[in-house]
């Protein structure tokens, strides 16, 4: 085998002097001109000689797909070419202004039985390329799969979570709605028989148990000690936040007295209580329920503290034992999908969470404030964990960044790169500054309504 | 008389108050004290041991702003002064870990989990004070109505 042809032919630019030097076989594309389409006729072999041409393949639905993109000094049409049937498999496109040479079937250094050893080496090289995105194609196809089987596992649980909610959600609603008529029929009820003490059945109903238990020890022992009375009474005067004065005249009446008031403080509080608890059930259940209506896009009037109400009752669990102070200097409204927000809060106030326990933090504290800055809303949720390292920090926003995902955490979570597309859909902005022992997310909503 | 009493530890309010009515029946006996954190229930340990009183059950949570439940119940279990006091853990949200560090360093008698039922709630309170009344020799004629009378009465069998 004659060593300097195989050596040349692997030189391009020997290939182009040598078949690609006539003037007269240009072809000039505009940006955007197509060159081939598939199934075209073509007996070309084009070079590049300035330019790019991108390569694309259609599905069924009529969508393209780049599958090459070519430049400088390479060839195009190699398969077509070189083929008996001469048909394009692709879509080819100028992806700028291109310079071509070419060389097609009609000439003699074709025919020529060197030609085919010319080229062999861009044939294997193709073949190359080929069998190179081929490859890569099958590494992406797989991490793809693997996605898709995550995502799976998510829309099933949040599927699960909405069917749990819908039925909870009619349960609690019927706990909720029968403790408000129960209230309202027994204040009815007390008001026709006990107008003299129907005002502690009100009181309590309204604020339920508000002293804290260490007030009530030391009133009780007030009470136990000025008045000399057994501690189980005192205990009972100090809950139910009886006066000096009244029990002065509880005791000249005789205590017994105090039996049917006690009867109505603590029907009072339990149905407090019961409207309490009630209440934050169907919230959570509410806020499920609008986290999985994020796809459908209904833009209403949601009050941003409203939405970070929610987040907070989703987090309820995760938020337990941590410091939390809220301080809300905006009354907020803007035009969104109310659980998109709830959704970036969740996510914000779940990272927080993770980030505080993750490290043991002493003392774990999460700061929410929410103000209006030049017609834009600011929220910033700021926790004292450890911080995110500096080398993380400026990609922190992008796909495939994680800090830790430990299986199946509810389905809540996301990635802060989709959290960054749910408020840039906004036209809002979301940022980060963190070190050790402050680390705050600010997300900024423009105000339009 | 000395003063028996039975320390109820909960963050949430309205937790608390529930629990503490479910067992109001002891309280012409016993002395029900309500905290509502661990720091605080630490603070009246202190005041209760130097009143001389005895402190018969803890009932704790365990997930609190502060200290948590557990770490409260293994300090108790390593204060000699409340060797004996009972330890019940009544949460909702203990993982694996946390039980078993309530079980192996706390000591505790009893797990109940969330929602209780408050039929046993009051028969496992009685059945522990029992025990610890019986176990520090107190004078039980005086609480009997609210002992365990099966446990009362295998002791005097055994120690007539």
């Amino acid at each position: 085998m004659d060593k300097s042809w195989f050596q040349k032919s692997r030189d391009v630019g020997w290939l182009k002097s040598k078949y690609f030097n006539d003037d007269a076989k240009r072809i000039y594309l505009k940006k955007g001109e197509v060159l081939l389409r598939p199934n075209s006729y073509n007996d070309k072999l084009y070079l590049i000689c300035k330019g790019v041409l991108k390569g694309y393949i259609e599905d069924e639905h009529g969508e393209l797909f780049e599958i090459f993109n070519s430049s400088n000094d390479m060839f195009v049409g190699v398969y077509s070419f070189f083929s008996s049937e001469h048909k394009s498999y692709s879509t080819v496109v100028a992806a700028e202004d291109t310079v071509l040479g070419y060389i097609d079937h009609s000439q003699a250094a074709v025919a020529s039985p060197d030609f085919a050893q010319h080229f062999l080496p861009v044939v294997v090289n193709e073949i190359y390329l080929r069998q190179l995105l081929a490859g890569q194609m099958s590494l992406e196809r797989q991490a793809a799969m693997k996605k898709l089987a995550e995502t799976e596992k998510m829309s099933t649980l949040g599927q699960l979570a909405a069917g749990i909610a819908h039925e909870l959600n009619n349960a609690i609603g019927v706990v909720h709605r029968n403790t408000e008529l129960l209230a309202q029929s027994l204040k009815e009820y007390f008001e026709l028989k006990e107008p003299g003490l129907f005002s502690f059945f009100t009181k309590s109903l309204e604020r339920g148990q508000r002293h804290s238990s260490s007030f009530i020890r030391e009133r009780r022992k007030e009470i136990e000690q000025k008045y000399k009375l057994s501690a189980r009474i005192a205990k009972q005067l100090a809950k139910a936040n009886v006066e000096n004065e009244q029990i002065e005249q509880l005791l000249k009446s005789g205590l017994h007295e105090f039996k049917p008031i006690q009867f109505l403080i603590d029907t009072g509080v339990s149905l407090h209580d019961m409207n309490v608890a009630s209440t934050q059930a169907a919230h959570v259940v509410k806020s499920v329920r609008e986290l999985g209506n994020t796809q459908k896009i209904t833009l209403v009037e949601t009050d941003i503290n409203e939405t970070i109400r929610e987040a907070l009752s989703l987090t309820k669990n995760m938020l337990l034992g941590i410091k939390l102070s809220i301080v809300t200097e905006v009354e907020g409204k803007l035009l969104a999908n109310p659980g998109d927000l709830v959704q970036v809060w969740v996510n914000l106030i779940k990272n927080a969470c993770e980030s505080l326990k993750h490290e043991k933090t002493q003392q774990p504290e999460i700061e929410i404030k929410t103000w209006e800055e030049n017609k834009t809303y600011n929220v910033c949720i700021t926790d004292n964990g450890p911080g995110i390292s500096a080398d993380l920090l400026p990609r922190i926003f992008q796909p495939n960044v994680t800090t830790k995902v430990d299986g199946l955490s509810f389905g809540l979570g996301l990635g802060l790169s989709i959290l960054k597309k749910i408020v840039e859909s906004y036209q809002g902005a979301v940022s980060v500054s963190s070190q050790p022992g402050r680390t705050s997310f600010i997300v900024q909503l423009p105000k339009k309504i | 008389m000395e003063k028996i009493v039975i320390v109820i530890i909960e963050d949430q309010r309205e937790v608390l108050e529930a629990i503490a009515r479910d067992l109001a029946t002891f309280e012409d006996t016993f002395m029900i004290e309500e905290c509502d954190s661990a720091d605080e229930a630490g603070e009246l340990m202190e005041t209760l041991d130097s009143e001389g009183d005895y402190v018969a059950l803890i009932i704790s949570d365990h997930i609190m702003p502060g200290k948590s439940g557990v770490d409260f119940l293994i300090e108790m279990n390593e204060d000699p002064r409340f060797e004996s006091t009972k330890k019940i853990l009544l949460t909702g949200l203990a993982t694996h870990q946390d039980t078993i560090n309530a079980i192996n360093n706390a000591a505790i008698d009893r797990y109940i989990e969330k929602p209780w039922n408050q039929t046993n709630l009051i028969n496992y309170v009685k059945e522990l004070i029992t025990d610890y009344i019986l176990k520090k020799g107190i004078d039980y004629t005086p609480y009997v109505h609210h002992l365990n009378q099966t446990t009362l009465l295998n002791k005097l069998r055994n120690n007539p």
